[in-house]
């Protein structure tokens, strides 16, 4: 099978990770700030099959298209994605350039989950709260961020593993 | 080291690598320490609010005191010990209050229906919006 060129594989990866952020935001959570991040999949296999660029790319994609999409372009919630999207995909460059030798997908995506986390919390504190007390709270987040990050990572190398086969 | 890339790379590797195991436990061992770190049992009560025979008043914990609650149905008797309440005695007929046992933390509540008595715990929660 001919593979479209980067370029257009960064328009592939972005319009599946809007429209992953677009059909999570519609389905129901249990609380309103807890998700998966199943457009972190889309990201997840720019950065691998891309680089750097193309990911950070797919992810300004995701944040411009998608919070525009579900009416959150400049609000708080707006915010919170860039910080807490950008810290992650931040450390997961490090985390592949640094672990690529022991690291899978599967733990660069944990350790992107619990950086996610992080950069909200400190969105929170700086904007929000200005109290230190909300670093309480990560413990908490950051099992979150483990949990979800490992159910995304093993998403993604599934997804991979499919793509390899077929490139 | 500089990563391949391109769709093809991943072919060769396993499924999950020995460092994502490592990267799992430790991160997941590093929340539950701090978890068990910063959680303070029962620090977040700072009220008791009780109801009796239409009347509401607040006693702020901790507190050292017992209450005797005069309902429809005899007495009830609230004992105080710091920052957890129990009933200690009822007059009602199924003693679900007594049988409640001890609360401590914050949203928990005893109740008497028989007796027309509620005692809620309330206090501060750590609370915050993180998305």
């Amino acid at each position: 099978m001919r593979l479209p060129g980067k370029p257009a594989r960064v328009a592939i990866y972005g319009a599946l990770a809007v429209g992953l952020y677009t059909v999570e935001n519609l389905l129901p959570s249990p609380l309103p700030w807890l998700r998966v991040g199943a457009s972190n999949i889309a990201i997840l296999l720019a950065l691998y099959d891309l680089g750097a660029g193309g990911a950070a790319a797919v992810f300004l994609l995701k944040l411009l298209v998608g919070s525009v999409l579900v009416g959150r372009f400049l609000t708080p919630f707006f915010w919170f994605a860039l910080f807490g999207g950008g810290a992650s995909l931040a450390a997961m460059m490090v985390a592949r350039m640094i672990g690529g030798r022991f690291l899978s997908v599967v733990g660069v995506s944990v350790v992107g989950g619990v950086f996610h986390n992080i950069g909200q919390l400190a969105v929170a504190r700086l904007m929000l709260i200005p109290s230190d007390s909300v670093w309480l709270l990560l413990p908490v987040l950051g099992l979150v961020g483990v949990v979800s990050g490992a159910l995304i990572g093993v998403a993604t190398r599934l997804v991979q593993l499919k793509l390899a086969k077929m490139a | 080291m500089r990563p391949a890339g391109g769709l093809r790379d991943v072919s060769r590797l396993g499924f999950l690598k020995k460092g994502d195991i490592v990267v799992l436990l430790v991160l997941l061992a590093a929340g539950g320490f701090g978890r068990g770190a910063t959680r303070r049992p029962g620090a977040a009560v700072t009220r008791c609010e009780v109801r009796a025979s239409g009347e509401k008043f607040v006693i702020p914990l901790p507190a050292e005191t017992t209450l005797a609650l005069a309902g429809p149905a005899g007495s009830t008797v609230v004992s105080i010990r710091g920052r957890a309440v129990r009933v200690v005695r009822s007059d009602c007929p199924a003693k679900l209050c007594v049988r409640t046992g001890e609360i401590s933390r914050p949203g928990q509540a005893i109740i008497c229906v028989p007796n027309r008595v509620v005692v809620r715990l309330s206090g501060r929660e750590v609370d915050a919006i993180t998305r």
